[in-house]
């Protein structure tokens, strides 16, 4: 029955499984908007958040400690964003292209590294939710909490994220600061609207956009260790399963804008969340096609753009080169 | 700016140095050395004399990686564990992993058949159209292909599968016993293939278990991805589910979900019990190595294909691996240990039906037809013809918009005018596609008209021309295995009877009347000996033969006097084998003058309405399952010849909607003898009894199945004479 | 070096024809090394390669049937680049040709084969030009990108298709199986493009080359050829020039959905003579829609230059899963090393582009931005926003 969706468990179970699946879109969108913004695309952060996904797994795995994980997902993600500002800055190759380029060679490289180093699927202990932290520490807060009506609900929802969870969230207004507050923000802004006016400036648009592409593969590298080692806690040969790709359309979708953004992963994240439910509950289905359900997602962030896309304008300089005269 | 860059790239091609030098910790590295290289091999390898002697080389080309943990790793294990077994100089094997992308498949299988490999696995369903074609341009090659049952009727190739519903059922079983909450949650890809066998095994092993389980089943649309799996799992446990299951390789992020709620798992394809130690009750593991030594003894035997096979249960294809650490309560796992001993032993089916498709879904789709029905007798016999009337009826019924064309009574006596080919004529005038020729007295004729109507589908019940290789393509045949249901007839006539002589009304004498006689009497002496306590030598059985179905006067004996006869003569029990019912009709009147006798009428399920209170029971036809799935395959283009004798299904033995032939208890059994005869039924459906087991002799005295043998379904079906006991004459 | 070849300038623009291939054997070369790190013998691996991709006349002819859907794909990207598009959403366009061509085949399975193929091959080209069309529609009058539309609609594809082949496209005789393999029953014999036996080579390659030589002619001889690179060079001075600039970036999506469509269409009548699914994009479409992008680019946005292009691609695709056959190496190897091609063929565009400057010697410095192959207005949209 469609009224069983409208109850506290299931709203609360949408709003839970919501927050949690828009987490790895969180971090690498907001690192794809950065770059950008400063007038470069990358469609390599697929590649870059299976290789994150795997360091961080791996790391984990050898020592125990997932901090340690995310280290090294943020120094591959790293170098693969370097890698991808050298291409795409340096070489002012094609952009579009050579983030495929940088897809494949990511895809495959992860897959080889995993089938070398580790050769089976494995599982590992990364980062908890946070309810198991506090019920350890507090233990007698969390139920306490969890008996109010609302707060206790809204406790619910908190307690079964992992701090990755939180940090994705937080970055949103962090994100949003730099771009808008700080001068860092109005070089890559000015990077990307109008590089030469910039240059004109003393704004170097080459060392902008590297920082921004090296930041977005950083992030995409932490994207892929809050799969490996926080959301799923293993590794598998093509873990991310096109993720990457959806990241680099919520972009748009948020038309550059981190608010957009959130905005916008968190809608994908929850109408995925409620198909799924959907289907947990038995609900009966037009033509019993589980797929139009599967869907909904894809087709309503189109919807929803149609209807709210009038006024966003592209960074004029997005996927040219820049070079200055020499 | 441009340093940093290039250390970047420094540090990346240190990172392919690493993935390409690193130590493996898998244990069994493929031998990659380029002594085993095919190339090379296949240059030097052109004769076959050479293949003979040199070891046995195995390709298999697969959709996902060796090591996903599911469907790919299955084979690869299966592999090793042949090439362990045959040692390395014996058998070698070659892989194409992650081979997705169909197009590449294909050239891979090509390859290495032209590289004279000695069997090529195509190790994906979506590999069958390509196998199709490639199969037939490398005749000496040998091909196999999975999961299907389809060969596509190509010599070189053969097909095998995985019975997954099985190990579902038995995992659905479990976890419904283990349940509290009463919600189990699946989370698989997409509703089809192996996934959906498991999925619906899965299902209907909890149902069965607890009728009022709720089994929630999330499809994410995708093999491959892990987090919207483990999300799936996360909205299961949500909504209650206190049990998980899924198949494919993306479920490794529902195994995850599983572990941190401490929710119970339950694997299948390969053991997951090492992703989550402390959740995974129990796995149900793919072993090929048996498919796999079959064939390759079968193709190093120069036989290429054509069969297939598939990994079940029984033949311990499938294995239930119970995780050591889990403890399962006593009660679930006995549940669970019955479940699996009740598939493999044939007496439990995963979907009830004797078709594994549920039945009304085909049914909506296949588009009305045509059928044409020719009956020996009226329709309403309460027999034989009735029986096959109501088959018919059941298709119109089930396939809605169909049109039944019924003939009746052609026999020389009732319309001595009427030639079977002139019925067909006028049938395939009318538009039939499809026509039952529903005796064996059709037979000959049969093969006449179908060989003068190629286009339209003969089935022939009870004759045998397809099996002999007679029969043109368009005529099969179908019998239903009635000899079982003719055993528990003779079983409750041996508890009835008083004076220990039972009486048989056979109709004429061929080798199903035979056959049919002789299990009567075989189930007649077992229940006589093991519930009377009786001795078997001391059992009357005599036989008598009217010489035709039913009476024709003037043509055949009179049933009614025979039976009569029986009666004062002191037998006390008749059953019939005619398709008429003057067996019952005349107990029922000896009855209301007080005699002590009983009968037990044939062939169709209401026959005992007649005369209650002397009827044993009636072992009837059912004809309407199989005349459906005929129907649906003749609408959608699929039928193909075959000779089929249909099993009882033991579940629902009195359901005329389920199985093809059954068994209905009659009201004159006293508790006593039900008690005895439901317990002979049961010990039937598990295979603990078989009344055709050894010593047997022929009439004659020489012995037809040794002691410690059992029958052949061949031996069964050419029954030679009448059994030594029995009385009445076999030719 | 560069200087060298401005000084000879015919060997400079042999230079700049050959750099993708001189980039690609870079990239080889340091396949080469993995290889030899896997204990793979890189020179037998690379013979492995060629053997498999030209070898022997069968496998000339699967590098060539696999070209096929790639020069198809690419020259629709070669149009919709020119218009300033970007098209990622080949996959799911390649898809909805096939649904749409098999439909035609799977409803009259009585027909003559020449009267269904073409028509089949027609509904393949419609169907991948609504499949492009939509995010066409979107991108001019709603403002929607044609980067997230064409992701988005790729997925959208994949689920219609596992449901269309699921349910009410299924083979009958599937359908009688509990365990349905998602596929449609095969279309009539009659309707199997022709084929030059006993290779696999059909009929698809000669059309899609005749094709490339029609696209060209389109682009660079007809009127609304001409407008849709005008649009793409500087949609501004178009839209002054009278241009209807929306209208042609429909077109454009439209044409280069349509062409992925049709590669759809020629994978089902001249290769697997029937729909199917493994749940997956790739499985049907062998990520042509992706790597058509890459051989248009390969082919500099040309559709002559695409023919070899394709040609090469193939042969790299059909000669890898060679390699990995002969040499037992791991498939992720070659993705990875399929990465790296298109990374240093894609970077290999640098030289071109300073052997280019460094040719207009005593020029002032140039202050507009270098020169790209692509038209400078790619993936500037904000005309629709006004």
């Amino acid at each position: 029955m469609i009224s069983d969706l409208f109850t506290t468990t299931v709203l609360i179970g949408i709003l839970t499984s919501g927050i949690r699946l828009a987490t790895p879109y969180l971090f690498a969108s907001i690192g794809e908007m950065f770059g950008q913004r400063s007038g470069v695309l990358n469609l390599g952060v697929e590649g870059m958040m299976l290789m994150g996904a795997f360091a961080a797994f791996y790391v984990t795995l050898t020592y125990g400690n997932p901090w340690l994980g995310l280290l090294a997902a943020v120094i591959v993600g790293g170098v693969m964003g370097l890698a991808m500002a050298f291409i795409s800055v340096t070489l002012g190759a094609e952009q579009g292209i050579s983030g495929i380029g940088v897809y494949l060679f990511g895809l495959g490289m992860s897959d080889l590294l995993f089938q070398r180093m580790l050769g089976t699927v494995e599982t590992v202990r990364g980062f908890r939710p946070v309810g198991d932290f506090f019920a350890t520490q507090f233990p007698n807060l969390l139920p306490a909490l969890l008996a109010i009506p609302i707060i206790g609900s809204i406790t619910s929802i908190l307690a079964q994220q992992n701090i990755m969870v939180y940090l994705a969230y937080a970055l949103v207004p962090v994100a949003w600061f730099v771009l808008y507050r700080t001068t860092l923000g109005l070089k890559i802004r000015a990077a990307g609207e109008n590089p030469a006016a910039a240059d004109a400036l003393g704004v170097s648009v080459a060392r902008t956009r590297y920082a921004t592409v090296t930041l977005g593969g950083i992030m995409a590298g932490i994207a892929g260790a809050s799969l490996s080692i926080a959301l799923l806690n293993v590794f598998q040969q093509n873990l991310t399963s096109g993720l990457g790709f959806i990241a680099v359309a919520l972009v748009y979708f948020g038309g550059w804008r981190p608010y957009g953004v959130l905005f916008g992963a968190l809608l994908f994240s929850m109408v995925n969340a409620l198909q799924l439910w959907i289907q947990a509950l038995n609900i009966p289905i037009p033509f019993d096609a589980s797929e139009l359900l599967i869907m909904m997602p894809y087709v309503l962030t189109i919807v929803v753009l149609i209807f709210s896309a009038g006024r966003v304008r592209t960074p004029a300089a997005l996927g040219t080169p820049y070079e200055r005269g020499s | 700016m441009k340093r940093y860059a290039w250390l970047a790239l420094l540090l990346i091609l240190a990172m392919a140095v690493v993935a390409c030098g690193g130590t493996p910790t898998t244990t069994e590295e493929p031998t990659i050395s380029e002594e085993t290289a095919p190339t090379e091999a296949a240059v030097e390898e052109e004769t076959p004399a050479e293949e003979a002697t040199g070891p046995f080389r195995v390709a298999v080309v697969m959709p996902s990686a060796i090591n996903d943990l599911a469907f790919s790793q299955s084979m690869y294990d299966a592999l090793t564990a042949v090439q362990n077994e045959m040692g390395a100089d014996n058998f070698e094997f070659a892989y194409s992993e992650n081979m997705f992308v169909v197009d590449d498949a294909a050239t891979a299988i090509r390859d290495y058949a032209s590289q004279g490999y000695d069997l090529v696995l195509a190790h994906g369903s979506q590999y069958g159209s390509s196998l199709q074609e490639i199969a037939p341009d490398f005749p000496d090659t040998s091909f196999a292909w999975g999961t299907t049952v389809d060969t596509f009727g190509i010599p070189n190739i053969y097909a095998y599968e995985a019975r997954s519903e099985e190990g579902g059922y038995v995992n659905g079983v479990l976890a419904a016993g283990l349940s509290e909450s009463g919600i189990l949650g699946v989370v698989g890809p997409i509703e089809t293939g192996d996934a959906k066998l498991y999925v619906d095994g899965f299902v209907a092993g909890a149902k069965a278990t607890n009728p009022d389980i709720t089994v929630n089943v999330n499809y994410i649309g995708s093999f491959s991805d892990v987090a919207l799996a483990s999300e799936a799992a996360n909205t299961q446990v949500g909504a209650g589910a206190d049990g998980l299951t899924g198949t494919a390789q993306m479920v490794v992020g529902a195994i995850g979900v599983a572990e941190e709620n401490g929710v119970p798992w339950f694997g299948t394809q390969s053991s997951q019990t090492s992703l989550a130690p402390d959740v995974v009750v129990a796995n149900q593991v793919y072993d090929w190595t048996g498919i796999l030594n079959t064939i390759i003894e079968n193709v190093k035997n120069g036989e290429l294909g054509g069969t297939s096979f598939a990994l079940t249960l029984e033949n311990g294809g499938l294995v239930m691996d119970y995780n050591p650490d889990f403890d399962v309560p006593a009660e679930a796992k006995a549940a669970a240990d019955e479940a699996a001993a009740a598939i493999a032993a044939g007496t439990l089916s995963v979907f009830g039906g004797e078709t594994a498709a549920p039945a009304e879904e085909p049914a909506a789709e296949a588009a009305p037809i045509t059928i044409g029905m020719v009956l020996v007798g009226p329709k309403n016999d309460h027999g034989w013809s009735q029986a096959h009337y109501e088959g018919g009826e059941f298709v119109v019924e089930n396939m809605p918009g169909s049109d039944l064309i019924v003939f009746e009574s052609l026999n020389p006596a009732d319309k001595p005018e009427a030639t079977l080919e002139g019925v067909v004529d006028d049938m395939v005038a009318e538009g039939a596609t499809l026509i039952l020729t529903t005796s064996d007295e059709f037979e000959e004729d049969t093969l006449g008209v179908a060989e003068k109507y190629p286009d339209v589908t003969f089935v022939n019940v009870s004759g045998d021309d397809a099996l002999t290789g007679e029969a043109p393509p368009n005529l099969g045949n179908v019998m239903g295995r009635m000899e079982d249901m003719k055993a528990i007839a003779g079983c409750a006539a041996a508890l009835a009877t008083e004076t220990g002589n039972i009486g048989y009304l056979g109709p004429l004498i061929n080798f199903e009347t035979r056959r049919l006689t002789a299990s009567a009497y075989l189930g007649a002496r077992y229940c006589y000996e093991n519930y009377r306590g009786m001795a078997p030598e001391d059992l009357g059985f005599a036989v008598s033969w009217i010489g035709f179905w039913f009476n024709i006067p003037g043509v055949t004996l009179d049933p009614t006097e025979v039976v009569t006869n029986f009666f004062d003569t002191g037998t006390d029990v008749v059953l019939s084998g005619i398709d008429t019912t003057e067996a019952i009709d005349i107990a029922g009147q000896r009855a209301e003058v007080g005699d002590a006798v009983h009968a037990v009428p044939y062939d169709f399920v209401a026959a005992c309405d007649i005369a209650p209170d002397v009827c044993l029971g009636v072992p009837f036809f059912s004809w309407g399952p199989s005349y459906l799935a005929m129907a649906q395959a003749v609408s959608n283009g699929t039928w193909t010849q075959s000779w089929d004798w249909l099993p009882a299904d033991w579940n629902n033995l009195s359901d005329p909607a389920l199985t093809n032939v059954g068994w209905v208890n009659g009201p004159a059994l006293t508790e006593e003898m039900s008690a005895s005869l439901d317990e002979f039924i049961a010990g039937m459906a598990s295979g603990e009894i078989n009344v055709w087991a050894g010593p047997i002799n022929l009439q004659d005295g020489t012995t037809y199945i040794a002691d410690g043998a059992t029958a052949t379904d061949d031996e069964i079906w050419y029954l030679p004479q009448l059994l030594e006991g029995m009385e009445g004459s076999s030719e | 070096m560069l200087d060298f070849f401005v000084k000879y300038p015919r060997l400079g623009r042999l230079f700049d024809m050959l750099l993708p291939l001189l980039a690609t054997l870079a990239a080889l070369g340091v396949g080469a090394i993995m290889l030899q790190l896997l204990g793979a013998n890189p020179v037998t691996a690379y013979g492995a390669l060629l053997q498999g991709a030209f070898g022997s006349q069968n496998a000339l002819a699967d590098t060539i049937v696999r070209a096929t859907p790639l020069l198809l794909v690419a020259l629709g990207i070669c149009i919709a680049f020119r218009a300033g598009v970007i098209n990622i959403g080949g996959e799911g366009q390649l898809v909805a040709g096939a649904i749409l061509g098999t439909l035609v085949g799977l409803m009259f399975p009585e027909a003559p084969g020449i009267v269904i193929v073409p028509l089949a091959l027609v509904a393949g080209f419609i169907g991948g030009a609504i499949w492009g069309g939509i995010p066409g529609l979107l991108k001019a009058y709603y403002n929607v990108n044609e980067i997230l539309s064409t992701i988005m609609l790729n997925i959208i594809a994949v689920q219609g298709m596992n449901y269309l082949l699921r349910q009410p496209m299924i083979d009958p005789a599937q359908a009688q199986l509990a365990s349905r393999i998602p596929q449609t029953a095969r279309l009539a014999q009659a309707f199997d493009l022709p084929r030059w036996i006993p290779t696999r080579l059909h009929l698809g390659a000669l059309i899609a080359v005749i094709l490339a030589f029609v696209v060209y002619i389109f682009l660079w001889r007809t009127t609304i050829g001409y407008r849709i690179r005008a649009v793409g060079l500087n949609p501004d001075a178009s839209r002054y020039a009278g241009i209807n600039v929306k209208r042609n970036i429909v077109l454009a999506l439209l044409l280069s959905g349509a062409f992925a469509g049709l590669a759809g269409a020629v994978q089902v009548y001249g290769v697997h003579h029937r729909m199917f699914t493994d749940g997956s994009l790739a499985g049907f479409t062998g990520s042509a829609g992706f790597n058509g992008i890459v051989v248009a680019l390969f082919g500099k946005l040309n559709p002559i230059g695409a023919i070899p292009a394709a040609f090469i691609f193939g042969a790299l695709i059909v000669g890898a899963n060679s390699l990995q056959r002969a040499m037992q190496v791991p498939a992720a190897l070659i993705t990875a090393l399929n990465g790296l091609v298109v990374v240093f063929v894609v970077s290999s565009d640098y030289f071109s582009r300073r052997l280019a400057r460094n040719r207009r010697t005593g020029a002032e410095t140039p202050a507009a931005p270098p020169k790209s192959t692509l038209p400078p207005a790619l993936s500037i949209e904000g005309e629709a926003s006004q």
